[in-house]
């Protein structure tokens, strides 16, 4: 504040200040005046005749005698005057004397309001002088710098984002989105999914008991890979593959199932989703491996040379490729690939496939149960991402144009949802999965 | 057109500083009007009490005349409406002055940002 400013602001508020005080001290005169006048009024009319100087002119004086001692003319206001006895008078008087004490009572509550104002101004003063312990905090604001520096801001944002979207794009998609996907409801409904899944795949897993060695490694590197996402699951697994007899894994799966725990911590409510593993644990004591089948496609992302060269699912990231980004959005939805998922033969064909391994969930975002199992009832559930078919029980191998949209090889039946063989051949998936279905019951 | 300017603002707050004087000068009186307005209604309560038969006289110039308390009431009643009424007019008054007077404060502002520009351009051209 420009100090010229202030000191003209304590002026001000000194003047009215010192106004106040004027008129309270004359609200006083005014107060004793009427006092000694009751006095002299009391004592009036205890003589007929008062001998009295009586002034004259300035300089000189006579004696003289008041007479009428009882006759006092009062002035009313406004040049009126009334007769009235000394004690009315008096009584006039002390009313007067009433009115000036209200005044005065305004008067200094007025006071009171203006004497802090002062204070503050005075106050604010020392502070700009510094003279306080308190010391004011000045933000220069200069327009023309905030702008220049809103400019440079929205550039590195944007330049942030890039390079966010690139290391995206040239990692692991799947593991950037599901980073991205941090809602809660998603991530328990895809737990309840796994969880299905689960059940369904250890019923077949006693039927397919070799597979789960090279399920076990391979899970193991998939929840490497997929720490963020697969925790829940991951946690789940670890637990199981303390159970398994693969040893190879125990240690694996603990690790990177602490890892999940710890990574995804601020992710998931870690607990519920432990006690829930351990639950399903408790249940069934049985390993709980990964199968990926996949299907026979041309792989049609090349950043995963694994992947490209045997088809086979060497990490989450490989079932994403299967999946085309786009395609999981546009062309096939959730419950399309559910249906998909559906066919009996597609998750147990897997074994021909040399690297396959037959998953016992569904692809995508549809973790159904394998349809022998009979949790063929459930709805499909469609996890909100794709990139979030970890488990899909069929590696979809799916080209761009969705065309080699395949189910895991059967051979003995390929029901493969995959309506379009060639992309001029396009069949609705259910319309596939359908025949399929008949295919293979 | 700098001094056209110029002459203008000089006009404008001419008329505007003798707005302010009116409104000055309307609001002095209504102060006035209120201190009389206060002064009769005491009087009037003091009449009031005043009982029957007291003498009330009326201070015309140098002398006293006695009046009759009935009529004192009733004089002092009409002194009290007429004050009130007068003060009525000139708090209207006061506030359509205070009116031209921002109006005439706003032209002024114009004025003057428009000679303040004027100036700028005549600096920048010289």
């Amino acid at each position: 504040m420009d100090p010229q400013h202030l000191s003209r602001l304590q002026e001000e508020q000194a003047k009215a200040v010192r106004d106040t005080e004027h008129q309270i001290k004359q609200m006083e005169e005014y107060k004793s005046d009427y006092k000694t006048l009751k006095e002299r009024l009391r004592t009036l009319p205890d003589e007929l005749t008062h001998d009295v100087m009586v002034p004259f002119g300035k300089f000189a004086f006579m004696p003289g005698k008041l007479v009428h001692t009882n006759e006092i003319l009062v002035l009313l206001g406004d040049n009126w005057f009334v007769e009235q006895s000394a004690k009315q008078a008096e009584e006039i008087a002390q009313r007067r004397i009433e009115e000036l004490n209200k005044q005065l009572n305004k008067l200094c509550a007025q006071k009171k309001l203006l004497e802090p104002r002062l204070e503050f101004t005075s106050d604010f003063q020392n502070h700009i002088k510094g003279q306080t312990g308190v010391k004011e905090i000045v933000e220069e604001y200069d327009a023309e710098k905030e702008r220049l520096w809103d400019e440079q801001h929205k550039k590195n944002v944007r330049k942030q984002r890039e390079a966010a979207r690139v290391t995206q794009e040239t990692y692991q998609p799947d593991k950037m989105e599901t980073k991205n996907q941090n809602c809660d409801s998603d991530l328990w409904a895809r737990l309840d999914a796994l969880e299905k899944e689960e059940t369904e795949r250890r019923e077949l897993e006693r039927g397919d008991s070799d597979k789960e060695e090279n399920e076990m490694d391979k899970m193991s590197l998939a929840r490497e890979d997929r720490l963020q996402y697969e925790t829940p699951l991951d946690r789940y697994r670890s637990k199981s593959d303390s159970d398994d007899d693969d040893d190879d894994n125990d240690g694996v799966g603990t690790e990177d199932a602490s890892d999940d725990v710890e990574e995804d911590s601020d992710c998931y409510s870690t607990s519920d989703e432990c006690e829930f593993a351990v639950g399903k644990d408790s249940k069934r004591p049985v390993v709980k491996t990964i199968r990926f089948t996949h299907t026979d496609t041309p792989s049609y992302q090349t950043t995963k040379s694994s992947y490209d060269e045997d088809k086979t699912i060497q990490s989450p990231a490989d079932i994403y490729k299967l999946y085309s980004p786009a395609s999981i959005l546009k062309k096939t939805g959730p419950s399309q690939r559910g249906k998909l998922n559906q066919k009996k033969g597609s998750v147990k064909v897997d074994t021909e496939q040399a690297p396959s391994k037959s998953v016992g969930f569904s692809s995508d975002g549809d973790f159904r149960p394998q349809t022998k199992l009979p949790c063929a009832a459930d709805p499909p559930r469609t996890v909100p991402t794709s990139s979030l078919k970890a488990f899909s029980g069929t590696v979809l191998e799916t080209s761009q144009d969705e065309q080699s949209m395949v189910m895991g090889p059967k051979p003995d039946g390929n029901h493969n949802v995959n309506p379009t063989e060639e992309p001029p051949k396009r069949m609705s998936k259910f319309k596939a999965s359908r025949m399929a279905k008949q295919g293979f019951s | 057109m700098a001094e056209g300017a110029q002459k203008r603002l000089q006009s404008e707050l001419d008329k505007f500083q003798a707005v302010q004087k009116d409104v000055a000068k309307h609001v002095g009186l209504r102060q006035q009007l209120e201190g009389q307005l206060s002064e009769n209604s005491l009087v009037k309560e003091e009449l009031d009490r005043l009982q029957e038969g007291a003498g009330v006289f009326k201070m015309v110039g140098p002398a006293l005349i006695k009046q009759d308390l009935k009529e004192a009431k009733q004089n002092v009643q009409k002194r009290i409406d007429y004050i009130n009424g007068e003060l009525k007019r000139h708090e209207k008054l006061i506030k359509d002055l205070e009116k031209t007077a921002d109006s005439h404060r706003e032209t002024l502002n114009k004025l003057q940002q428009q000679f303040q520009q004027a100036q700028v351009k005549a600096a920048a051209k010289a």
